[in-house]
């Protein structure tokens, strides 16, 4: 019997939800991810565009599970499809990445530090939300999600007790009881570059999440308006190697 | 529902206070007891303990004690101190009164210990401690005014031991009761990791391990929801226990592993995951009750262990065909320490495995000696603590230390003595013990002359 932290020799799986992504980032991301983890495994739900051909292209894609009907308005159940899915090809490490998520360079010159060591299970990264451009980000009251930790690398601890959050929208990437293990908050940045198009690209996210909680249950009204905001706070983003 | 006493003569109740009988903590708790029986209250000084005492209620001096047929009473033990001076009396039921932990010092804490060890019942005012004292030993009430039922079956504790009669039966019927009542409560209020834990403590006390795990993980749920930063060590650690009661061992050592936060709880992983490996089945899973402190079902599995493994010492190595359990996920406990044991013998079938056995025993030996103390019975524990195993000095120092007490609780008061000497002469802080003893003795003095009594 090995001990479920093992300080070296580590296998990282990137797992990942994907819907409708071809003409996006995906291959970009697919690519880049391939360079830096040991597999890929993949929730597809219910694309309409060939995605799951895309991701087949790429050999480190070990496992694809193919939805025949979407499951996002109970992402819950898709969170955890992906989480299930991912485990049973029995990873050391989970990276919860979206296909328009990227590491930046010296992320992916780090990420192996922070999992071959046994003294914490999950370590958290600085997302940054790239706005209209892939040269800025936002920053402001709405859009700061950078100045917290977002959970992205968990270790697979068999026989630990993972659940998410019986909640349709807004699930967190990771199971939340992982947090209740020792974890690493890291300054290694991620660039998120779902809001990085153009107007019309921002204007058909807003639609969608209007529509899919119009009253804010979810997620929160406000930043919701915010999409809109005709003159938002950008920095420039600097990339570290 | 309470069976007959088979006593034609109305059996006694003595009770040792904590207090005068208008201060003690326990008068609301002894006023039903006192309407149906009369009590004998150990005093020097009646005037001053019995104010405002009912008329049932009437003084035994110290001097009295040893004229009383003990056979035919039951004592109501009130403060620890009594402990040395109750227990050779040997009454024929002992109940042990206690409302806590609360304000007391080390040495008295030691004392409430050993008097809940070694008393036939506990009675308890604290939900926490009836907890912790539930995962030491058997015949454990709490009456702590939660529930107008849960009170009831501890009054009628109260009321069978006064009658004479063993109350361990309402024990099980209490903790149902109070299972009951935080299902109730989850029901009318909505989760809560608080009240799911306990709930889960009680199922588990109640032997439905599975549906105890299913609790504890709702509990552990709600707890990292609220931002509880001991829902892993204080809530999920739990589940190694609920796992090894199951027989589900690597999943229990793997349970205790991912709470392994500290370099101490990793290398017990450590020891814990080789063990396992070695075949060490009924070991590892009481290493793992332990650690989850419940000494009354570690102790009760290592009797059993220690004797099987003397037999074994003795020669039989019949079993060497049986198959082995690859993966430590078997059902009964007995039957893995079988199996764990067959693999021993295969894997030194060169003669080596009586010595594997020996080291085996001594290391199961140890650990009930461990357990047997922290459940307080000292003079258990005292039995199992053979002289050969007090080989350092400092081993042999305890030894003596704990024959001493162990003597002490049987009434050889002058063979105590010696024992402490012994330990001083090998230790010179261990004439600790001696004042401990006068400690004790004034402490007494106090309690029968009408005062209250610390050991500080």
């Amino acid at each position: 019997m090995q001990s479920l932290r093992k300080a070296s020799g580590n296998k990282l799986t990137a797992m990942m939800q994907v819907r409708n992504e071809r003409g996006r980032y995906l291959e970009a991301s697919l690519a880049q991810l391939s360079d830096v983890v040991d597999e890929i495994v993949i929730v597809d739900d219910a694309s309409t565009d060939g995605t799951p051909e895309l991701c087949r292209a790429f050999p480190k894609v070990v496992r694809l599970v193919e939805l025949r009907r979407p499951m996002f308005g109970e992402e819950w159940k898709l969170r955890s499809l992906l989480w299930e899915t991912a485990v049973s090809t029995d990873p050391d490490w989970l990276l919860a990445i979206d296909a328009d998520e990227f590491l930046e360079r010296r992320t992916i010159r780090r990420l192996r530090e922070l999992i071959d060591q046994d003294q914490y299970d999950w370590a958290a990264l600085r997302m940054f939300d790239f706005w209209g451009s892939l040269t800025h980000y936002r920053d402001d009251l709405w859009w700061n999600l950078h100045r917290r930790h977002t959970m992205m690398l968990v270790r697979h601890l068999p026989g630990f007790h993972y659940a998410y959050p019986k909640w349709d929208h807004h699930v967190p990437r990771l199971p939340f009881t992982c947090s209740a293990l020792p974890g690493l908050r890291s300054e290694l940045r991620v660039k998120h570059w779902g809001w990085a198009g153009d107007t019309s690209d921002r204007l058909a996210k807003y639609n969608r999440y209007k529509e899919l909680d119009p009253d804010g249950r979810w997620g929160n009204v406000d930043q919701y308006e915010s999409i809109l905001d005709p003159a938002p706070n950008l920095v420039r983003w600097v990339e570290e190697e | 529902m309470k069976p007959t006493t088979t006593t034609s003569d109305r059996p006694c109740v003595v009770v040792f206070p904590d207090a005068p009988w208008n201060n003690t903590l326990f008068s609301a708790h002894l006023s039903p007891i006192a309407a149906k029986h009369p009590i004998r209250w150990v005093t020097n000084n009646p005037q001053r303990s019995l104010a405002g005492a009912p008329s049932n209620v009437t003084a035994l001096s110290t001097g009295e004690l040893q004229r009383v047929d003990w056979s035919r009473v039951t004592a109501f033990v009130l403060h620890p101190c009594w402990a040395a001076a109750v227990l050779p009396l040997r009454p024929r039921l002992l109940g042990a009164w206690t409302a806590g932990e609360a304000g007391e010092d080390q040495l008295e804490a030691n004392w409430r210990g050993r008097l809940a060890g070694e008393a036939s019942f506990v009675m308890t005012l604290s939900e926490p401690y009836y907890l912790d004292l539930s995962f030491r030993r058997d015949n454990v009430f709490v009456w702590d005014g939660a529930d107008e039922t849960s009170d009831w079956f501890a009054s009628q504790a109260g009321l069978w031991a006064a009658d004479g009669t063993d109350p361990s039966p309402l024990c099980r019927l209490q903790r149902q009761r109070r299972e009951a009542a935080y299902r109730e409560k989850l029901s009318e209020r909505g989760e809560n990791s608080v009240f799911m834990f306990y709930r889960s403590v009680y199922l588990y006390l109640l032997g439905d391990t599975a549906g105890a795990e299913r609790e504890l993980l709702g509990a552990f749920e709600h707890a990292v929801l609220q931002g509880d930063e001991h829902a892993l060590d204080g809530i999920y650690r739990f589940r190694s226990a609920l796992l090894a009661s199951q027989g589900k061992l690597k999943s229990a050592v793997q349970a205790y592993e991912a709470t392994a936060t500290t370099p101490i709880e990793r290398a017990r992983a450590e020891e814990l995951r080789r063990r396992l490996a070695d075949g060490e089945h009924e070991l590892v899973a009481v290493m793992l009750l332990r650690l989850n402190d419940d000494h009354r079902e570690a102790a009760a599995r290592l009797e059993k262990l220690v004797d099987e493994l003397a037999t074994r010492v003795g020669g039989d190595t019949e079993q060497a065909n049986v198959a082995d359990d690859e993966n430590g996920e078997s059902d009964a406990g007995g039957v893995q320490h079988a199996k764990g044991s067959t693999k021993d013998m295969r894997t030194n079938a060169d003669g080596q495995w009586s010595n594997l056995y020996a080291d085996h025993t001594s290391t199961a030996r140890q650990l009930l000696v461990d357990s047997l103390l922290q459940s307080g019975c000292v003079r258990r524990a005292s039995q199992w603590l053979g002289q050969r195993a007090a080989l350092s000095a400092k081993d042999r120092t305890d030894y003596e230390l704990l024959q001493g007490t162990a003597l002490l609780l049987n009434g050889c008061r002058r063979e105590a003595i010696l024992s402490f000497l012994r330990a001083t002469e090998m230790r010179q802080d261990a004439i600790g013990a001696l004042t401990e003893l006068s400690l004790l003795d004034a402490a007494v003095q106090r309690l029968a002359d009408g005062g209250t009594a610390t050991l500080r």
